[in-house]
């Protein structure tokens, strides 16, 4: 039926190498993507360098929604709406910025408050799991 | 589901005229010195000079042009007649008369009309005396920020003085006019010029609500120092009286905050109890060095009604628990260490949640030489409190390492991760009936092998190039059955069997319960990436095929039953500019019954159009089924006005959730938003409710302003209608790492 | 001052030329005219005479033609411009093109300006291509003090 192994996903030559920048470099998403850059064999600088690349995490942030209410007007369920924005500054070029929202189901219960609360923490950890996938994905289309 | 929101249209601005520097063509002597030009000129003795014909007058702070103008330099004074237009850096005046004193530096103009430099100010007055400073003195006059004839709003006031450089305009006995029409009185009101921060009058808010009446709320900032401010805003409720509002930030280099303090002091509407209603809210943010995080939210409030009864701007009137957790975080090089206080107010009969006093977690990953591999280690020591006398506390202490080999190439990836868990419980004040024990020690290896392979073709369609990306999934996850009944629930639930759930290491939240796993789950996901790498389609089944009977098929109304198998799936589809369809469903194989689903539905005619149908349904929510459908249209009914419209029906209890209308008015000098909404009333406790008859529906009208009169304002608008429903976005998460 | 007028006119000039029938006299070249503290400098100066007067206009050029005074307040006028033209019988100087009065802390440009020596009053007016300047020094009121 016509398909094939995927070949050509790599990122464009010069992304191969670049510095990863954030406002906040402990942040979780900035230390997720780092570890999924080197996954996928991008060799990551500890420092700018002037003719390399630089990916600059600028903001994340998580936002909610309520979706339902159960029969007594209290929430039931929420969508979580975890926004990413990043900007992407080839050597010499004007900075590209780039932002997406990921969104997820997430139902609450009053009588479990506690581990609804480590639940929330678990699915902020897949989402900026699924971010750093997606700013790879990203990436790839980008030609120089 | 994906839910596009619609662009923003961007604001309209006020554009003030622009007037030409009055005789261009002549730079302005320096110092003190007068430069005239007219067509005509007569000097007496060298004192009294008249000048006619297209006059103008030069000098540093400003110009003057008028058909004629006298100059007694005697008396260092002059005035001018005829078509006068005096210019300064600040204001273009244009008056009947001008009289100007060089020794006092003052200049009076009477029946004028004048226009502020580069911001939109501008209006009538009897007379106006600018002063050595430049600050304006206007005797009745008007000041508006709108253009057209009839401005929008404009306010007549016996004095109005505006000084740009201190940025206040200060009104006495101020009639504030709406289309002309006369609204409301104010006998003093100071407001900043620029949308620097100054200390005044906010715009005030009118509404009215079922539960509280008509309300007034005029909110006061005060600008204490440039990193500390308040607003203090008295809130008067018809049916409950008069609430104060205040909002106290700081900001201290890396460390800002803010407390908010809403206290009433009696609610007239309540009649079982007059003691006062408040709600107190303490935020913190800070870094310390470049590596400590401090994050803390505890609020606390008066009574569980609080919040459906008299609102709060903190909190919904739907959200069943308020935050009170204060954390200390430190990042090394590859570990990190999170101390963590965690507490929650539930509101209503529910079961009063456990407390973690203190939960420490360590974290560390050390990279290993081979197969991209990590040596991970997740330890966790956790404190668990509960005011409950029938729940056992516990100290738990909890480690987690082992080994994760991530390999990952275009075509594929395998992640194999093989973990030691071992978890040492002391459990105290076990209630006798209860088989849990005192000290329990659980060992639990966990291997896990999650892998996929990604396949690409070429889709011709609609005669442009896509790409199908066809990508299944595989992983087995491995751990072996222990029998944890001896050890109590504290933060322990069952996770949701989503598309994204399906891949996970664990079926519960938390760590009190580690599902036996012999288990294979499936995926399969395909995409359609437009010739822009968009992606237009993406469709999505798996499932979970148990090899092994689950251990907890026990109890259910702890949420932690495990059903044999769950297939989900999720849709997206951007059919074009207009159409975008998402759904995605929980099915279980075993019962054959919907655990889950939800269909979304956008169509948008252009950028500011668009209607959104929503259908949800969710078998057991915490013990009771959901299901909703919900409307959502927008529509810009010309460039000025603006509507959202909402309805969102109950299906399960066949009756309305919440109807939501607002119609908003934007001009570049002012914007206004009339909403009616009527929602449900959150019936926190039966017997509450009914004492205090409280309706089941709360609804109300409001009339908010939102652009300041100086002109600035938020860029909100429509997206902040969507969010003002209960069903808007309300409370960001604060992200501390 | 007003002394200067009942003083007698003295002209110098490098050439002198005469036109007896219309009784108009011609200086030419470095011409210089004074009364008591009034002195013209010019390129060149006719004088006009009345048929049956004694009154003369004197009507002088140059690059520019120059005029100053010495006032009553002890302060000087000078002007300046392409052509003055004096009549001391109606005390009255009207000066054109590039015309330039200056006296203590002002200062009139204009296309045509005149000036009454007797009352001190000028006015000036501008054609179209050229608008009268004037500009005020904010000095006069400090010296006046000081003098009187």
């Amino acid at each position: 039926c016509g398909f094939k192994l995927r070949g050509e996903y790599l990122l464009a030559p010069e992304l191969k190498t670049l510095y990863l920048s954030s406002q906040d470099i402990h942040g979780e998403l900035t230390r997720t993507v780092k570890q999924h850059l080197k996954v996928n064999q991008v060799n990551v600088l500890e420092s700018p360098q002037q003719d390399k690349p630089e990916l600059r995490i600028l903001k994340d942030e998580l936002n909610r929604r309520t979706l339902s209410v159960f029969a007594n007007g209290q929430v039931a369920e929420y969508e979580l709406i975890y926004t990413v924005k990043y900007q992407l500054v080839f050597a010499g070029q004007a900075p590209r910025d780039f932002s997406f929202d990921l969104y997820r189901d997430y139902q609450d219960d009053p009588d479990l408050a506690l581990a609804k609360s480590r639940e929330l923490s678990l699915m902020l950890k897949e989402m900026r799991r699924s971010a750093a996938d997606r700013i790879l994905r990203d990436m790839a289309t980008i030609t120089r | 589901a994906e839910t596009s929101t619609p662009a923003e249209s961007p604001v309209p601005q006020c554009l003030p005229p622009v007037y030409p520097r009055l005789a261009p063509g002549y730079a302005a002597a320096d110092g003190q010195t007068v430069k005239i030009v007219a067509d005509h000129t007569s000097l007496i003795k060298n004192q009294m000079a008249k000048f006619s014909g297209d006059v103008t007058l030069i000098n540093q702070e400003h110009r003057i042009k008028a058909d004629e103008l006298e100059v007694n330099r005697e008396s260092e004074s002059f005035n001018a007649k005829g078509n006068i237009h005096f210019q300064n850096n600040m204001v273009n005046v244009f008056a009947g008369t001008l009289d100007a004193s060089d020794a006092t530096e003052t200049t009076q103009l009477t029946s004028t009309s004048y226009q502020l430099v580069n911001t939109p100010g501008k209006g009538e007055a009897g007379a106006i005396i600018v002063s050595k400073d430049g600050e304006l003195s206007m005797l009745d006059s008007t000041y508006t920020a709108c253009l057209g004839e009839i401005p929008d709003w404009q306010i007549k006031a016996s004095a109005i003085n505006i000084s740009v450089e201190e940025n206040y305009v200060e009104a006495y006995h101020a009639r504030l006019r709406l289309f002309g029409v006369p609204v409301f009185y104010l006998p003093y009101f100071n407001y900043p010029v620029t949308s620097e921060r100054k200390s005044g009058l906010l715009e005030p808010q009118f509404s009215s609500s079922g539960s509280s009446g008509v309300e007034v709320a005029i909110p006061f900032y005060w600008n204490i120092a440039e990193n500390l401010d308040a607003t203090i805003t008295p809130r008067y409720m018809s049916k409950r009286g008069t609430q104060l509002l205040t909002e106290f930030r700081y900001l201290q280099d890396l460390q800002s905050g803010q407390i908010n303090l809403e206290y009433l002091n009696k609610d007239d509407e309540l009649n079982a109890n007059n003691d006062p209603r408040y709600l107190v809210r303490y935020q913190h943010t800070g870094t310390f060095s470049d590596r400590f995080r401090a994050y803390i939210d505890y609020t606390t409030i008066s009574d569980d009604n609080y919040l459906v009864d008299i609102g709060s701007d903190e909190y919904k009137a739907n959200d069943a628990y308020l935050y009170q957790v204060g954390e200390l975080s430190y990042f090394g090089e590859n570990w990190q260490t999170t101390f963590k206080l965690q507490d929650f107010e539930v509101l209503g009969d529910h079961v009063q949640s456990y407390k973690t006093l203190p939960q420490i977690e360590i974290e560390s990953n050390q990279p290993l030489p081979f197969l991209n591999g990590q040596f991970e280690v997740y330890s966790e020591l956790t404190r668990f409190e509960t005011p409950n006398k029938e729940q056992p506390k516990a100290n738990r202490y909890h480690v987690e390492a082992g080994f994760t080999f991530p390999l990952t190439s275009p075509a594929w990836f395998l992640n194999s991760e093989l973990k030691m868990l071992q978890t040492y419980y002391q459990q105290e004040d076990i209630p006798d009936n209860a088989v849990f024990e005192e000290t329990v020690s659980r060992t639990l290896p966990k291997v896990r092998f999650h892998g996929g392979i990604n396949f690409d073709r070429d889709l011709k369609a609609f005669g442009k190039g896509f790409t199908q990306t066809f990508e299944p999934q595989l992983q087995y996850l491995y751990i072996p059955d222990k029998d944890q009944s001896d050890i109590a629930v504290y933060d322990t639930a069952r996770l949701q069997d989503d598309y994204n759930g399906l891949f996970r290491d664990r079926r519960y939240s938390g760590l009190d319960r580690i599902a036996h796993a012999n288990q294979v789950s499936w995926g399969v996901t395909s995409r359609i990436l437009d010739p822009s790498h968009q992606e237009r389609f993406r469709a999505s089944l798996g499932g979970i095929v148990y090899l092994n009977d689950s251990n907890f098929a026990a109890d259910d109304t702890l949420g932690i039953a495990a059903n044999k198998s769950a297939l989900a799936a999720d849709l997206f589809y951007r059919i074009n500019h207009q159409w975008q369809l998402s759904a995605d469903i929980q099915y279980n194989t075993t019962t054959d019954v919907t655990d889950k689903s939800q269909v979304n539905l956008d169509y948008q005619f252009n950028k500011n159009q668009l209607i959104q149908l929503n259908h949800r349904y969710s078998r057991n929510v915490s013990g009771s089924t959901l299901e909703q459908i919900s409307l959502l249209g927008s529509t810009a009914i010309d460039k000025n006005w603006t509507f959202v419209g909402r309805v969102t029906q109950d299906l399960q209890q066949n009756r309305s959730i919440e109807s939501y209308a607002g119609l908003e008015y934007e001009s570049c000098c002012w914007r206004v938003r009339f909403v009616y909404q009527r929602q449900i009333n959150t019936n926190i406790d039966e017997q509450d409710f009914i004492n205090e008859n409280r309706d089941e529906f709360n609804s109300g009208f409001m009339i908010k302003f939102q652009k300041g009169f100086g002109g600035q304002g938020s860029t909100v608008g429509r997206q902040d209608m969507f969010n003002s429903s209960i069903f808007g976005y309300k409370r960001p998460y604060f992200l501390n790492n | 001052a007003k002394a200067d007028f009942e003083q007698r006119i003295k002209i110098d000039s490098d050439r002198q030329a005469a036109d007896l029938k219309n009784k108009i006299a011609s200086y030419l070249d470095n011409v210089k005219i004074t009364q008591g503290s009034l002195v013209i400098n010019a390129d060149i100066v006719q004088v006009f005479g009345e048929k049956d007067s004694d009154v003369k206009v004197y009507l002088a050029k140059g690059n520019p033609a120059t005029f100053e005074q010495l006032l009553d307040d002890g302060n000087m006028i000078n002007l300046q411009a392409d052509e003055i033209r004096y009549e001391p019988g109606k005390n009255m100087i009207t000066i054109s093109g590039h015309a330039l009065l200056r006296q203590q802390d002002s200062q009139v440009s204009g296309s045509r300006i005149t000036y009454n020596t007797l009352t001190e009053q000028l006015s000036a007016e501008s054609d179209k291509n050229e608008r009268v300047t004037t500009i005020l020094e904010p000095e006069i009121k400090d010296k006046n003090k000081d003098q009187n």
